[in-house]
């Protein structure tokens, strides 16, 4: 955690960002390290991750500090309330002694604009989810191992599909997929398993969030019709100053990876460090790598052989 | 434990759910003065336009969301969907390409297609709070909250089923709840089986605690309270845990949630049983008072207090609402104190979730959950818990 604080703490100093408060899970998780409930789906915001650039301080809310790292302690954990302002006091709080001009934010409602303007008053909001998407996107080698982690709990349960074979429906092969992830310890998949079960051909893609990394792979069998081809093409397309449109070019989708899904534009230029799911489809056939982009040939991080 | 997915009894209307609802919200926007709403929670998007995004992982949910635009002028919901596959067709909705509302073309997009008048919104990216600026926004909890909080017989029928499934798959997973099972493994089977039973997706990473018999001897607690849930790992079970179940799933939307409390190898001693008693007791005595016309504050009062302390835990409620989200109004005993319990009015179609907890430090304590809906003349069971284990009905 110590390396994404400082690369953080470097970013919201060219952004002139003071304070980050943050809503969102994966954010929370980069600057705190910590592993709290997995909920599906969105949340609307509210601070649940306070960072304080001056200090290097993680305030957190949590009740406990069971799956919270030794170095956020006690004292910085806030619990969960129903009343909004005491989440803006804990945020002020953390601020403490601290010159906070610009707050980082990532989301926003009317109700905690409001309330942030209390506790803040000579502050205006900053889009915090920018400044913490460029520095998530590009890995540090132990992010890297944390998806190489991941995509094996993705695959290990990707085999526990494979053997089950084409006579089981696409929702019991789902079901196959999320209990094998859970009995290889990880209870929580990325996103609801994508199979689709064309007589003896099955087609799935698949992922799972495995110490809050995203694991994530896609493949077809027994035949492909040419999606682990395109795949090839899109990967070999994945080269430092390439942009993501230059490998959408090669006939694939690009999605980031990270603690979860993350955002990835045309325009977005590839470095060394990123990692990529280019994935093709051909008909109901699909196929798709985890990728590493490197300074010379990209490394693909997933390799089940079906 | 197969068999196809669970059928039911009850029946439900998709279209007509759809048309009331919107309905419902309309006429909530009117009565707080509000002409355009635009609605990016997935919870709220799947109640006005019955959109529904395949279940994921908050960080892919927040880059591939339907966003719903509601206004006041007799004209159904605009759509703005990543997958038209999702986008009901009974409903007259206008469909739009799906947006990326964490960059600012898209986000100035919707703001440009927005019709004019006092504009709400429930929650916003950075981008488009930015480009919502010369809009005034409102805050839109309020009026969703107004329509929300009473479900059509189509929505009680949604919740009912979801908790059906959700038990269904929790019978089986009790069946392997043992000395030296991974709890880990019970996930698996109970995320397999609501796929098989029929759920449209899990909603919340499965609780199995292992309760202390003391809040001293458990993890750090910030509130000084009981700490509960935490995160589930592979530790295996031992003869005697005392384990706290919490999980919720949904269909079409709407969740489940059940609380349970297991003893592992089944050897119960007499305060087991004490403890499942004392909270069937508390249940008994709320239920007893919730009717249309009682408070929240009525319902904190009857349930009294067990072993010097209020029966339920300090940081979260006795009782919460659920619907397209987990734990919605009305909230029952919660920190914003008595005089907010004493705001909240019961009527008829509104959904709570029961949760007291017993808890007797240096013993430890039961907790399960409990969902009623309130009816004209009180209020009537939408789960169907058993004490079997117990000894007691």
């Amino acid at each position: 955690m110590t390396e994404h604080r400082e690369r953080i703490r470097a970013a919201m100093a060219k952004a002139e960002v003071d304070v980050l408060v943050l809503g969102r899970e994966a954010n929370a998780r980069y600057v705190s390290g910590a592993n709290r409930l997995w909920l599906a789906g969105t949340r609307p915001f509210a601070p649940s991750c306070v960072f304080v650039g001056a200090t290097g301080r993680v305030h957190l809310l949590s009740v406990t500090d069971d799956g919270v790292p030794a170095d956020v302690p006690p004292a910085n954990l806030y619990p969960i309330s129903w009343n909004p302002m005491n989440l803006t006091s804990a945020a002020a709080r953390a601020a403490e002694g601290t010159t906070v001009r610009r707050v980082g934010v990532d989301g926003m409602s009317p109700l905690f604009a409001g309330l942030l303007a209390a506790v803040f008053p000579d502050a205006e909001l900053a889009d915090g989810e920018a400044v913490l998407r460029e520095i998530r996107r590009v890995k540090t080698p132990g992010d890297v191992e944390a998806i190489r982690a991941a995509i094996a709990v993705a695959e290990g349960a990707l085999a526990a599909v494979v053997a089950a074979g084409p006579t089981v429906g696409a929702r019991e092969l789902a079901g196959v997929f999320e209990e094998r992830m859970a009995q290889l310890g990880t209870t929580t998949p990325a996103f609801a398993p994508v199979i689709d079960v064309a007589g003896d051909r099955v087609a799935a893609r698949v992922g799972v969030i495995h110490e809050g990394w995203e694991g994530v792979l896609s493949r077809t069998w027994p035949s492909d019709d040419g999606a682990r081809a395109a795949s090839a093409a899109g990967v070999t397309a994945c080269r430092p100053g390439a942009r993501v449109g230059d490998v959408i070019q090669a006939g694939v989708s690009v999605d980031g990876v990270g603690l979860g899904h993350e955002a990835v534009r045309a325009e977005d230029k590839l470095a060394p460090g990123m990692v990529l799911f280019v994935e093709a489809t051909r008909d109901r056939a699909r196929w798709g790598e985890t990728v590493l982009v490197t300074d010379e040939t990209p490394e693909i991080l997933t390799s089940t052989v079906v | 434990m197969s068999g196809g997915p669970l059928a039911f009894d009850g029946t439900l209307d998709r279209a007509r759910m759809g048309w009331e609802r919107h309905a419902r919200l309309v006429e909530s926007l009117a009565d707080h003065d509000i002409d355009v709403l635009v609605l990016l929670g997935q919870g709220n998007v799947g109640y006005a336009s019955g959109v529904r995004m395949p279940g994921a992982d908050q960080a892919q949910a927040i880059h591939r969301r339907a966003v719903a635009v509601v206004t006041t002028d007799g004209t159904p919901p605009t759509v703005w969907a990543p997958e038209a596959a999702t986008v009901p067709t009974d409903l007259g909705l206008d469909v739009r390409p799906g947006l990326n509302l964490e960059f600012d073309d898209d986000a100035q997009r919707l703001v440009q297609s927005l019709p004019r008048g006092r504009l709400a919104v429930d929650d916003a990216t950075m981008p488009l709070w930015r480009a919502l600026a010369d809009r005034d926004p409102q805050d839109a909890s309020v009026a969703l909250t107004a329509a929300k909080i009473v479900k059509t017989p189509d929505e009680l029928e949604c919740i009912r089923r979801a908790q059906a499934i959700n038990e269904a798959a929790i019978a089986d997973v009790e069946t392997m709840v043992a000395p030296g099972v991974p709890a880990t493994e019970l996930t698996g089977l109970f995320l397999r089986r609501i796929l098989e039973l029929g759920a449209s997706g899990n909603t919340v990473d499965p609780v199995w605690q292992v309760m202390p018999h003391s809040i001293k001897a458990g993890p750090y607690s910030a509130t000084g309270d009981v700490v509960f849930p935490t995160v589930t790992t592979p530790r295996r079970f031992e003869a005697r845990d005392v384990v706290f179940v919490d999980t919720g799933m949904h269909y079409e939307g709407y969740q489940s949630d059940y609380g349970h409390t297991w003893v592992v190898g089944g050897d119960l001693e007499e305060y087991h049983r004490r403890h499942a008693q004392q909270w069937l007791d508390i249940v008994a005595a709320v239920v007893e008072v919730t009717k249309p016309g009682a408070t929240a504050r009525d319902l904190t009062r009857a349930a009294g207090e067990v072993y010097g302390r209020k029966p339920w835990l300090a940081h979260l409620y006795l009782a919460h609402g659920t619907g397209t989200e987990s734990a919605e109004m009305p909230f029952v005993g919660t920190d914003l104190g008595e005089d907010f319990d004493e705001s909240i009015v019961l009527a008829p179609g509104m959904v709570l979730v029961l949760e007291p907890v017993v808890w007797e430090d240096g013993k430890g304590g039961f907790r399960a959950e409990d969902i009623v809906t309130v009816t004209e003349a009180g209020c009537e069971r939408l789960s169907n818990l058993r004490f079997g284990a117990y000894g007691l009905a």
